[in-house]
């Protein structure tokens, strides 16, 4: 799938990680410091031997010292369990390039590197409903999976995040990172969704796509808006004054979202779609220490 | 505000028309966006602040909306009232007395009014004529109810300054009569406001709308010569200067005295309270026939009252001869007092009446022929070729006096005089009686055939007249009227006025000269010459040749000092409440001068347009920027 993203820049992934703010506790070894201890080669403590552990990790060193068998205890790697949710209503198949196709590179970015350090990915393309979900991808070798999924994920329906996210088929149970890729601009609002997914142990990056004409409009005379999804029109007569308006209707949502995304201690990034996709990534995510 | 075309007020369809068009015309171009989630935020904010932001958004409604109105105004012929002509017909009265020389700033107020009235004449509309009147001694209509500006302002630049005063009210009862003539007239006052004869009642039959005043004058500081009188008195010849101060501010200054070479003989220093009086004598002027002062004084408005002439008094003496058979003592004794008569006294009538004598009186008697000179006639009781007279009659009604202001009897009070008997002659044309009972005249007075003449019709002895104080009085008059020579000065006259000129029996030729040096030859018969002054101020001189003497005598002639009063005054109609109007006759005739709204006007159509045509280029610019 090298024309999903460009060789050399799946090259510079590979060498990042996605960031996240707790232990983990996967079932399966991965490349997380787990709070579990386990194989790694990362030393976490001494504790007596007992009949039956392990000789290979008796500490002989100390047994020479202290005459006492002591066991090394080493603190186990865990994956992390990497969720991403792609909004495929069809509000995002607008831009150039469109929203879709940038979130859909991002999010295959991301999953590429979570991949790479052996993390497990799931994602899950929702309209007003899960449409479609690949759960579970682990190892280097499921990458090409996870490109031909995004690859073959189109855009279309009514997008509404609360119904999407709060249908069970959302959520797979295990803790970890969610990643939210959509304009969030749903009818219903988007609140209960998000809320929804964090409470089930996510830690939650909400990444808006905004296109250049929803952010600065240059559209004139009397327009019968139609929304995209809803088919639903709006008669407005555009004069600056209206155009000021909106900006400003504009600036109030972003920041509600961000005042929503503090308070329950969300990371809300505002990704320009008209931006490179490597800019994406290591202008926009990197500095806020999403990977690393 | 006026609208010339109400009617077109049926154009009113025009903003129903525009608002359906715009109806009609707001179709909405269907635009496909992502979401129109932040749209409606947007839409319900602005509808939330309704209504006037909502209106915004109608930006080129309301230029469209602009544009129509302003045509709509256009078409509706609105005009602002000007300084214009306040009626269909409007007759312009223009005061050319010589207040109106007064400067306001570098222009005289007649000037001024005369720069007013030509505006009114530029802003004639098409229906609307004028009148002008110029305000002079007698009123002039300069032209007639006319639209045409040509000879309207031609016949404006001719009115010139005159320094003599003018009939305020005969202006105003000619402008009246003009305007009367024609309904929906109106009349306008171009003047300084002076009333003269004018009294309230003559405005009263005016509508106050039919009358406008336009007052070009501002200030009224004015200094002026209130009267300048020399005299000779024991050999010395002695002057008097008034001046008089018609401004609100104390004046300083300084008057000089010239001779008639406008040599400077002496100056004196004066300050005048405001509107007070200041008296300047002057003892022991050099010898001259005639006497100049003018005022040096700095800013006055009006320069033409700072000069004044004086002629002295008694500078030649006349020669008279009394003819009394009977003797008349109190007559001689009249006649000699003051020394003002060479005094010739013959008991009976001569043969041959000298040719050079200036005033005859007869005292009984009535010569058969005419004599050159002046004549007093006493107890005429005889009848002559000339003179008719009826015998004499006793006196049964009290004596009345008829002409109270005649110089002869000025200051002689005739009420207490009682007369006996009297004649009784023929009225002689161009005589007046001056006193009379019943209708018997007692004195008269006039020019007979070309010479003046007083008939006293009663003998003095038999009436208490000469112990009255009226008598020598009566007597010093009758020899001031009657002396021809110039025994008294010929007077003050004034400019556009006539003046009586006592001629020098037999002079041959007779030359008056103007102060600018015109010479007019004076052919008159008899003693005395009625002569129209020219509206100019200054000495004049009468030059007569009579044998080889030559006489010159001099007369001033100055403004009015009514005309020094150069205050602006306000002329206005009275507004009356109800019925408290004053029904006159000339309030009957004048009462369909209702000026109905015809302002001097000017039209504001064409900037309507203007700037209907600005705000469609506003529109178009608009449109261009989509807003």
């Amino acid at each position: 799938m090298s024309y999903l993203l460009d060789p050399s820049f799946l090259r510079r992934l590979e060498r990042m990680q996605v960031v996240s703010r707790r232990m983990m506790s996967g079932s399966h070894m991965g490349k997380r410091r787990s709070r579990s201890l386990g194989s790694s080669l990362e030393f976490a403590d001494f504790r007596s031997y007992y009949p039956g552990d392990d000789l290979r990790q008796l500490d002989w060193n100390a047994y020479a010292r202290l005459g006492k068998l002591l066991l090394k205890t080493f603190l186990d790697e865990r994956e992390l369990h990497i969720t991403l949710y792609l909004d495929c209503s069809l509000s995002m198949n607008y831009g150039s390039p469109s929203k879709f196709a940038q979130a859909v590179q991002l999010a295959a970015a991301l999953g590429y590197v979570s991949l790479q350090h052996l993390d497990r990915v799931s994602v899950y393309a929702f309209e007003d409903r899960v449409t479609a979900r690949q759960p579970f991808l682990l190892g280097k070798g499921k990458s090409h999976a996870l490109f031909q999924f995004l690859n073959g994920l189109r855009p279309g329906g009514t997008g509404s995040i609360n119904r999407a996210l709060r249908s069970g088929a959302a959520i797979h149970g295990k803790p970890g990172v969610s990643v939210i890729l959509s304009d969030f601009l749903f009818e219903d609002g988007y609140e209960a969704g998000i809320s929804f997914v964090q409470a089930s142990q996510q830690e939650v990056i909400l990444v808006q796509m905004l296109t250049e004409e929803e952010r600065r409009p240059q559209l004139q005379g009397d327009l019968r808006l139609i929304d995209s999804e809803t088919q639903a029109g709006k008669e407005i007569a555009l004069s600056p004054p209206v155009l000021k308006d909106y900006r400003q209707s504009l600036a109030d949502f972003q920041s509600s979202m961000k005042a929503f995304a503090a308070r329950r201690g969300m990371v809300y990034v505002d990704a320009d779609p008209s931006l490179p996709i490597e800019d994406i990534v290591f202008k926009t995510f990197a500095p806020m220490g999403l990977i690393r | 505000m006026q609208w010339l075309a109400f009617g077109n007020l049926a154009f009113l369809w025009m903003f129903p028309a525009i608002i359906l068009l715009y109806i009609l015309k707001r179709k909405y171009e269907d635009q496909a966006v992502a979401s129109i989630l932040l749209w409606q935020r947007v839409l319900q904010n602005r509808e939330a602040n309704r209504p006037w932001q909502k209106l915004e958004r109608y930006l080129l409604l309301f230029l469209q909306l602009l544009v129509a109105l302003l045509l709509l105004l256009a078409l509706l012929r609105p005009a602002v009232p000007v300084e214009g002509a306040i009626a269909a017909h409007t007759v312009l009265v223009i005061d050319s007395s010589g207040s109106m020389l007064a400067r306001e700033g570098q222009q005289t107020r007649l000037e001024l009014s005369k720069q007013a009235a030509l505006k009114v004449v530029e802003h004639l509309g098409s229906n609307q004529r004028l009148t002008l009147v110029e305000m002079g001694r007698e009123p002039k209509v300069l032209v007639s109810k006319s639209g045409d500006q040509a000879a309207l302002r031609q016949a404006l630049n001719g009115i010139v300054p005159r320094a003599g005063t003018g009939d305020s009210r005969a202006a105003l009862s000619l402008a009246k009569a003009i305007a009367a003539s024609e309904p929906g007239s109106g009349i306008m006052w171009f003047g300084d406001g002076d009333r003269g004869r004018m009294a309230e009642s003559d405005f009263s039959a005016l509508q106050p709308e039919a009358f406008r005043h336009i007052q070009p004058g501002v200030t009224q500081d004015n200094l002026a010569v209130g009267s300048f009188v020399t005299q000779l008195r024991d050999g010395r010849m002695e002057g008097l200067l008034r001046i008089d101060n018609y401004g609100l501010s104390e004046r300083k200054g300084r008057a000089v005295i010239y001779d008639r070479e406008h040599r400077v003989l002496d100056v004196g220093n004066l300050t005048v309270a405001a509107k007070g009086s200041f008296s300047l004598s002057f003892s022991d002027l050099p010898s001259s026939p005639a006497y100049e002062a003018e005022l040096e004084i700095k800013q006055d408005a009006l320069s033409e009252d700072n000069r004044a002439w004086s002629v002295p008094f008694a500078s030649g003496k006349a020669r008279a001869v009394l003819v009394s058979p009977a003797g008349n003592r109190f007559l001689t004794q009249a006649l000699l007092y003051g020394n003002r008569v060479e005094l010739e006294t013959m008991n009976r009538l001569p043969d041959r009446l000298d040719d050079k004598v200036d005033l005859w009186i007869f005292d009984g008697v009535v010569p058969k022929q005419l004599p050159k000179g002046n004549l007093l006639l006493v107890a005429p009781a005889e009848s002559a070729s000339w003179f008719e007279a009826y015998g004499t009659q006793k006196l049964t009604r009290p004596l009345e006096t008829n002409k109270p202001e005649h110089p002869l009897l000025a200051y002689a009070d005739l009420k207490d005089v009682h007369v006996a008997e009297h004649v009784a002659w023929k009225p002689i044309s161009g005589m007046e009686p001056l006193v009379s009972s019943g209708d018997q005249a007692v004195i008269s007075a006039g020019t007979l055939q070309g010479r003046r003449a007083v008939i006293l019709g009663f003998d003095l002895h038999q009436s208490d007249f000469p112990l009255r104080p009226a008598f020598p009085i009566f007597m010093q008059n009758s020899l001031s009227w009657l002396s021809p020579a110039q025994s008294v000065p010929i007077g003050t006259a004034y400019p556009g006025e006539t003046v009586v000129l006592p001629l020098t029996p037999g002079a041959a030729m007779r030359v008056l000269i103007q102060p600018d040096g015109k010479q007019i030859q004076v052919d008159g018969q008899g003693s005395v010459y009625l002569y129209a002054v020219p509206e100019q101020t200054g000495l004049f001189t009468l030059r007569e040749t009579r044998g080889r003497d030559e006489l010159t005598r001099y007369f001033a002639v100055q403004m009015r000092a009514a005309e020094s009063d150069i205050a602006p005054k306000t002329l206005q109609v009275p507004v009356y409440e109800g019925d408290e109007k004053p029904k006159g006759d000339a309030g009957q005739q004048l009462q369909g001068m209702q000026v109905k709204g015809m302002k001097g006007l000017r039209e504001l159509a064409v900037w309507l347009v203007l700037a209907a045509l600005l705000t469609a280029f506003a529109e178009w610019a608009v449109y261009r920027r989509g807003y």
